[in-house]
């Protein structure tokens, strides 16, 4: 269990570096909640928490919203990802682009939910707008070479000798 | 005599002669094209490796000269900026005539939900919580967690921001409150008061954070048809927040804090 989730921690922070450098302020995706969301589908549900945990603390600790909110949004993702089972992963390059899109609404809605309750200022239209239009779907877009980038990365560890835990049994 | 009847059949377009031209043609085309492309690699092979095998050469090293050149041009003009940079940072520093702590911004918000930067200097550096960040062209933000070696600091354009400010040009005080994203507004401004599209916003120095006078950004639309006593004043930084990368702390609103 240890190497995966090193392996998918190190990406994270990757990904996360590479938003920071090389695609702010240009392209404004959500590579962190789509390694959340495709790590869910095919690891086992401790690696999955540990990922979101991580990830979502990760970025929580680079924003101002109050700690736990992108945390809040990556346990949803796995929630999603959970729900629609790794049969996701065997679809068409446009059912996952759908999926994707679809479950990172609705982290988008519970997030908004959550500052609500918290009495946070809502977002403004514009911003809400411009996820819809760009972020979200320039994102979704991105999910087959995710899914593909993480079979890759699950078959290169089979072959090192891993076993998740349920099938190694 | 058979020449002569084709070449009479030619001259009369017969489809059977045209037919037959078209047979042949399908037949010999591809292998001719086939030898074509195989003569023109011979003759790239005779040219680039035996022939010219000198020119050739030299050419790869202009290229990679070139490239080279190209590199430092890109380093220099890099070099250049980053001085300029530095340069309005000094003179700003000048201009305020306050102690102030030079940072470089490292790492930005990797969400929408709010506006905020993390800068590379700390509390081991003498920042402090509450201190104001700025920039040559204007207000950043404002200093809201100190780590040893790390801050974050909330930009102007936050939700959560708010700062006393004034209009420039007619003295008209407001808050100046973040909108999100690359946007915030001048509230509480009635709606008789002078406000035109172009107009400097600063702040006032009350609250204690921002120093008085320094430029929180420019007037970019005004509304006084909304409902309600006050008008919408739109303003857009004066700093572009999402590319700036270095900034000074100003450590005088903690000293005037903390007698």
């Amino acid at each position: 269990m240890l190497a995966p989730l090193t392996l998918l921690l190190l990406l994270g922070l990757a990904l996360l570096y590479f938003q920071n450098l090389i695609l702010h302020p240009y392209v404004q995706v959500r590579l962190l909640s789509l390694l959340t969301f495709a790590a869910a589908l095919r690891q086992p549900l401790a690696v999955a928490v540990g990922v979101a945990v991580f990830l979502g603390l990760l970025q929580d600790a680079f924003a101002l919203t109050p700690m736990g909110l992108h945390l809040a949004g990556a346990v949803l993702l796995v929630a999603a990802a959970r729900f629609l089972s790794r049969r996701l992963l065997l679809a068409g390059p446009g059912a996952q682009i759908a999926a994707v899109a679809l479950v990172l609404l609705l982290e988008e809605v519970g997030v908004r939910l959550i500052m609500a309750f918290l009495g946070l200022p809502p977002l403004p239209w514009q911003d809400w707008a411009r996820q819809l239009a760009v972020e979200i779907p320039a994102t979704a877009l991105l999910a087959p070479l995710m899914f593909a980038g993480l079979e890759r990365l699950h078959a290169c560890l089979w072959r090192l000798g891993w076993r998740p835990q349920r099938e190694a049994r | 005599m058979a020449v002569f009847a084709l070449l009479s059949l030619s001259l009369q377009r017969s489809p059977v002669v045209r037919r037959l031209e078209g047979l042949l043609l399908s037949l010999t085309a591809p292998g001719l094209q086939v030898l074509h492309a195989g003569g023109d690699a011979v003759k790239r092979v005779w040219r680039g490796y035996v022939w010219l095998v000198g020119v050739q050469r030299e050419n790869e090293l202009l290229k990679k000269r070139l490239a080279e050149a190209e590199q430092m041009e890109a380093r220099y003009q890099e070099a250049l900026k980053a001085l300029q940079r530095l340069e309005a940072l000094l003179d700003l520093k000048r201009q305020l005539a306050l102690p102030v702590i030079g940072a470089r911004i490292i790492a930005y918000d990797p969400s929408l939900w709010s506006r905020a930067v993390i800068i590379d200097q700390g509390r081991s550096a003498g920042v402090e919580p509450g201190q104001a960040v700025v920039a040559p062209a204007g207000i950043v933000g404002r200093v809201v967690e100190a780590y040893p070696r790390h801050a974050k600091v909330m930009l102007i354009v936050d939700r959560l921001s708010g700062a006393d400010a004034l209009i420039q040009r007619t003295r008209i005080r407001g808050i100046l409150q973040g909108r999100g994203a690359n946007r915030s507004a001048l509230e509480y401004v009635p709606k008789s008061a002078d406000v035109q599209v172009g107009d400097v916003v600063i702040s006032s120095g009350l609250g204690g954070v921002y120093p008085a006078g320094l430029v929180f950004g420019k007037v970019s639309a005004v509304n006084k048809r909304g409902a309600g006593v006050f008008q919408e004043v739109e303003v857009t930084p004066a700093v572009d927040l999402s590319t700036v990368e270095e900034v000074l702390v100003v450590k005088s609103a903690k000293l005037a804090l903390t007698p």
